[in-house]
């Protein structure tokens, strides 16, 4: 039983493993590894897979969940993360980027000051590739309300990555 | 380049980077994690799951237990609340009860002869609330008649009202014994007188004027039952059915009412025994020593005058009825029954009267004249006398002579033993002759009475006339 459940839930997450590991990679910035943001959704999204109402909904499904791991991460202390030497080679290689991964890695750091509801309707309508409405369930919301997120988030970014806008969290 | 355009290359790149972490990675670390999880989750499950569990069971297992001992406490004290209230209901039951028991009138059963028995007795609130019984019925026969006829002895029932009346007449002669009433106590003086050519010295003493009455004696049977003294009552009360034993049928009313029925209040109590009369000495010493002890005899200033009552020695008796041995034949003097009317000065059997009496005419002279025993027989049906009927001696004492023989110790010279009881006197049965003051007639048995036999009381003086 327990075979055809793990079967069952890989072959609904193979699909959309892409996007999800898009959407945790732009989501964790700062926060967490999102590698270990990925194994930590998917264990709990599996123990709970019995409560998932429609397949359709298993990315959303997902979303929310990692969402809210992320939320009880931030309240743990960041230096955990750095005990591993793995992290910290990590992070070390995100600084060597190149031009395209300095660019995508001031755009993380740009949506990081984002507000939670921002930053994630813009990461899941421009990086994740879900529609308005899509978004609009994911989020428990309007279509409206969706499509004005998308367009602040956009302005707050563009003043970001610009630097018109001075980050919160950062000395000048 | 404009800020969107710049943004949406940005985002199209990412949309183009290629994943980091594959999904066969991905699926690596997230079986290998389930494996983690699956190996540590079963005991760390359990474990939680017991430790949690057993909290919470202990937790509730303790709230439920300590609240069924709160609750099945609070009953338990309710309950011993409500029992407690309930004994003391039932015990102010039981007390109601029992006091109910005890006022409560005994039922009597009634025996094939138409007799009361079964009684229990005999306490003042139990004749309080007795069945009220015929007053004439309240002295069956004795217990030597009950013997012979094989029946059980019956106890009269007083009522509320004639437990009163007795108290009264009991106080009444308590009172007239402590105050030494003249009316019914003589005083007879000490002093040495010839009897049958002997020099008699006898001690003053007071002497009951009358005999003991039918009333005093049922005074003092009464007050035995009223005191519960059961088997004194049985040993004092009078034996009526000699009246049957001796004469037959024909005085079956005496039998019936005699010493039952108020008419005959005033005759002198018959058919009593020496023990009898010696109780009845003894109940009227004590009663009366007990009336004196209460006060009032003290604080009226009463001479004490008490001395142990008791029947009187024949010395006694023979100086008061021959006062002082100044007359040989009858205790009024002289040596006729008849005075010069010709009526009789004392109550004997006319039977054996030798003389006439169809001139008697003295029937209406009153109370305090001599009437004769033949009117009486003619017309009232009285074969005994009321206790003072006929003209009393010198010392104010009534029928000495006659009427009823009167209980005395017969003793010697100097010898007060009260061993040897004599009747003496003479009573309504004796003939002539025998109503002499010196006739006496021996009693075999202190236990048994006769109808010809009563007593009065006398009581050596001890103070200054």
């Amino acid at each position: 039983m327990k075979v055809s459940k793990q079967e069952e839930f890989l072959a609904l997450y193979e699909p959309i493993h892409d996007r999800f590991e898009r959407f945790c990679r732009a989501r964790v910035y700062g926060d967490m590894d999102f590698r270990d943001l990925i194994n930590e959704t998917l264990l709990v999204a599996f123990d709970k897979f019995e409560t998932l109402r429609s397949k359709e909904a298993f990315l959303s499904f997902l979303f929310s969940i990692s969402v809210r791991i992320l939320s009880n991460n931030k309240l743990k202390k960041k230096e955990r993360l750095l005990n591993s030497d793995d992290q910290i080679e990590r992070i070390g290689d995100v600084n060597s980027a190149s031009d395209v991964k300095t660019d995508i890695h001031f755009l993380y750091e740009a949506l990081s000051e984002l507000n939670s509801e921002q930053r994630e309707c813009i990461i899941l309508f421009e990086i994740s590739g879900f529609s308005i409405k899509e978004i609009a369930q994911i989020q428990d919301s309007t279509e409206s309300s969706i499509k004005q997120r998308l367009r602040r988030g956009r302005i707050r970014l563009s003043e970001l990555m610009n630097y018109e806008a001075v980050p919160k969290n950062r000395d000048l | 380049m404009n800020k969107d355009t710049k943004l949406n290359e940005l985002f199209g790149q990412v949309r183009n980077q290629p994943v980091e972490a594959s999904f066969e990675e991905t699926k690596k670390t997230f079986l290998d994690g389930l494996n983690a999880q699956n190996l540590n989750a079963k005991p760390k499950k359990v474990h939680f799951l017991s430790i949690k569990t057993g909290l919470i069971m202990i937790g509730i297992i303790g709230i439920v237990v300590t609240s069924l001992l709160m609750t099945t406490n609070t009953e338990r004290i309710e309950n011993k609340e409500i029992i407690k209230s309930r004994e003391a209901e039932n015990t102010m039951m039981l007390l109601k009860e029992e006091s109910i028991e005890t006022v409560k009138p005994k039922q009597a059963k009634i025996n094939e002869f138409g007799e009361f028995e079964g009684l229990p007795l005999l306490t003042l609130e139990e004749y309080t609330a007795s069945e009220l019984a015929p007053y004439k019925k309240k002295f069956a026969p004795k217990v030597q008649g009950a013997k012979k006829s094989n029946r059980a002895y019956v106890f009269p029932k007083l009522t509320k009202e004639e437990i009163e009346d007795n108290h009264k007449q009991k106080k009444k002669m308590m009172k007239a014994l402590i105050k030494y009433d003249k009316s019914v106590y003589s005083y007879v003086p000490s002093g040495s007188f010839s009897y049958q050519g002997q020099s008699v010295s006898v001690q003053a003493f007071i002497m009951q004027s009358r005999e003991v009455s039918n009333l005093e004696y049922r005074t003092f049977l009464f007050d035995l039952l009223i005191q519960g003294r059961k088997d004194d009552f049985m040993k004092a009360a009078p034996d009526q059915e000699k009246w049957t034993e001796l004469f037959g049928e024909t005085m079956h009313h005496w039998q019936e009412n005699y010493f039952a029925d108020h008419d005959y209040n005033n005759r002198p109590v018959v058919n009593v025994s020496v023990e009898g009369a010696e109780m009845y000495c003894f109940w009227l010493s004590k009663e009366s020593f007990n009336f004196v002890t209460k006060g009032e005899a003290k604080k009226k200033n009463l001479p004490y005058l008490l001395n142990d009552l008791r029947l009187p020695f024949k010395s006694e008796w023979i100086k008061a009825a021959s006062i002082e041995g100044k007359y040989s034949d009858f205790a009024w003097g002289g040596g006729k029954s008849v005075n010069e009317q010709g009526c009789f000065l004392g109550n004997f059997n006319l039977a054996t009267y030798s003389g006439n009496i169809d001139n008697c005419d003295c029937k209406n002279r009153g109370t305090k004249s001599a009437k004769t025993t033949a009117a009486y027989i003619a017309g009232d049906d009285m074969l005994v006398a009321d206790v003072s009927s006929y003209n009393p001696n010198e010392y104010g004492i009534y029928n000495l002579s006659g009427n009823v023989a009167e209980l005395v110790y017969n003793h010697t010279k100097g010898d007060l033993s009260k061993e040897n009881p004599q009747a003496v006197g003479g009573g309504w049965m004796s003939s002539e002759s025998e109503i002499n003051v010196n006739s006496a007639v021996n009693i075999k048995s202190k236990s048994v009475g006769h109808p010809n036999v009563g007593f009065r009381v006398v009581m050596t003086y001890m103070g200054n006339q």
